[in-house]
């Protein structure tokens, strides 16, 4: 099967693909196990939890005590986007930067192959590399259901799992449209990181300010929103959202990259 | 998908390519005829690396058209590499990969590999593809690299440096290989610093300095009659300014009733001339590639 660009994409990232899937695995194992230890103290924690700290983590579930508030606390509130970010903004600058960084993109190029085939593959590899990794925290946590006294809907964690997959999306094509704009990684990687920053201080600056809050509108945190969903279900319009911003940021990458000269 | 049109592998129009305010080649014609090796020289940032990667679409050209058997070398650039095969100069390779999946993963990006053939060169150049690229030394990589480049028997090769790091003995087999491709009518451009390679394998050679093309000069049958150095001795010393009317004849030099010149191309007028003032001796001396690429570039 060494034939496809997304396929060598995948085989050359699979050490960071374990070690993040495991990573994951580990942490949703961790946290369902923990949760029975936990649960007399979560309304305690949650109550002395100062304004400042609610607006860096989030709104706090106010079922907290249920093993999805438990979930939206520990986990889906700040830890799983920003592992996931990290992930993406590194997959999304390397993805074509890494072969025009190393001089391997003339090899494709010489093929007879469009570059916008070479984007499309190139943005699947990332698309696979981010659902294999949040789909080992799903199944850690499914695992953990069955090994701890975890009663959680599946379901929603799934759905929970699926909105952190399409921001790591969306924050991974937003890096690597950059670079397939630019052609330089390194500035990738600032901006991809930049933007991850920003968007945080967006969601922590509208929850402080109540005459700010609509600056949460463009904070991608804000449509992630991982522990409502816990509760809640999937919210469509946001991942929507999301998913609209990740199909144009791919297009201005297939842009860019058509229209910008190669191995100057 | 378009296809082949034309029998002209390359041919280069008024091609010209800038970075901002600067010029990295300029207002450039070339023509590659079929079955012709063709040599591209010139001293480092002389534009030869832009003008190859220009033909490959990696670049856009800023002004002037490349096409590649009559495909314009942007809008055709897909239908044009199944009809190309490319060795970059300093070439990466997947380290991970052995010679073997490289060739694999390049056929599947669309190359109608020759399997018989790729084993044929891997036997001739002495190498194995079954290790890893990342364990290999720089020649054993370039070995690769001339595989993946030959392996689909391309009716135009691209070759920047193709001979660094291989040892005299590879460099031999390299030089069969192109010649074997032009016996099958295959083209070969071939960009190098070695110009006893490109006197050895080339039938032409383009110099370009300052992204200009300076000259283009036949080089197998009759390269030896394009530029000589004849030195002449009088018994007394002529009208110099006779010598320098010639068009043909540079390179002047007076030693009391000794003249030494250069004589590109036809020597029928500087015989004559010659004639006039009883030599009363003359040698010649054969002039090399070298001698030729120094004429262009000492200044």
């Amino acid at each position: 099967m060494l034939n496809y660009i997304f396929t060598i994409h995948i085989i050359s990232r699979w050490k960071n693909i374990v070690v993040w899937s495991a990573s994951m695995f580990l942490l949703a194992l961790m946290f369902t196990g923990l949760y029975d230890s936990f649960k007399g103290e979560i309304t305690d924690m949650i109550d002395n939890v100062p304004k400042l700290m609610e607006a860096m983590i989030g709104p706090l579930p106010k079922d907290a005590v249920t093993p999805e508030g438990w979930l939206g606390l520990e986990l889906y509130g700040l830890l799983f986007p920003i592992l996931l970010a990290v992930i993406a903004v590194s997959a999304g600058a390397s993805a074509i930067g890494g072969e025009e960084e190393s001089g391997t993109i003339e090899l494709i190029l010489a093929s007879p192959i469009s570059r916008g085939r070479v984007v499309l593959e190139k943005s699947l590899g990332i698309t696979a590399h981010l659902a294999i990794v949040s789909g080992f925290l799903w199944g850690g946590i499914a695992i953990g259901s069955i090994l701890f006294p975890f009663d959680v809907s599946l379901t929603n964690v799934f759905y929970a799992t699926a909105m952190g997959w399409i921001f790591g999306t969306t924050v991974a094509y937003i890096t690597m449209s950059t670079q397939a704009l630019k052609g330089r990684k390194g500035l990738a990687l600032g901006v991809g990181s930049g933007f991850v920053g920003l968007s945080y201080v967006m969601m922590i600056i509208s929850g402080l300010l109540n005459g700010l809050n609509s600056l949460k509108y463009i904070s991608l945190f804000n449509y992630y929103d991982g522990p409502s969903v816990l509760m809640n279900g999937l919210n469509e319009t946001s991942f929507s959202v999301m998913l609209g911003l990740s199909g144009l940021f791919f297009v201005i990458s297939l842009y860019g990259f058509y229209n910008r000269d190669v191995g100057i | 998908m378009n296809s082949i049109t034309a029998d002209v592998p390359v041919e280069i129009t008024n091609f010209s390519k800038t970075y901002g305010t600067k010029v990295a080649v300029d207002r450039l014609d070339l023509k590659v005829e079929k079955g012709e090796v063709f040599g591209f020289l010139g001293p480092n940032g002389a534009g030869k690396s832009t003008t190859i990667r220009s033909i490959l679409n990696f670049l856009t050209p800023s002004n002037g058209k490349i096409s590649i058997f009559g495909l314009d070398s942007v809008k055709n650039s897909v239908a044009i590499k199944n009809h190309i095969g490319y060795l970059a100069g300093d070439i990466s390779l997947y380290d991970s990969m052995s010679g073997y999946q490289l060739c694999k993963y390049l056929t599947g990006l669309g190359k109608n590999t020759n399997w018989d053939y790729v084993d044929e060169l891997s036997n001739r150049l002495q190498i194995s593809l079954q290790e890893k690229i990342g364990t290999l030394s720089k020649g054993n990589k370039q070995k690769i690299g001339l595989i993946q480049a030959f392996m689909h028997q391309p009716k135009l090769l691209i070759l920047d440096e193709p001979t660094s790091g291989l040892d005299p003995l590879m460099k031999q087999i390299f030089y069969e290989m192109v010649l074997e491709m032009k016996h099958l009518g295959n083209s070969v451009f071939v960009s190098s610093h070695d110009l006893n390679e490109v006197q050895h394998i080339c039938d032409k050679a383009a110099f370009i300095k300052s992204g200009r093309l300076i000259a283009t000069e036949s080089i197998r049958e009759d390269f030896e009659f394009s530029l000589r150095r004849y030195t002449v001795m009088f018994p007394k010393f002529p009208d110099i300014s006779e010598f320098e009317k010639i068009e043909s004849v540079s390179e002047i030099t007076q030693d009391e009733n000794k003249l030494t010149v250069t004589v590109k191309g036809d020597i029928s007028e500087f015989i004559r001339t010659l004639s006039n003032h009883d030599p009363i001796d003359l040698s010649e001396e054969e002039t090399s590639l070298e001698d030729l690429f120094m004429k262009y570039y000492e200044d």
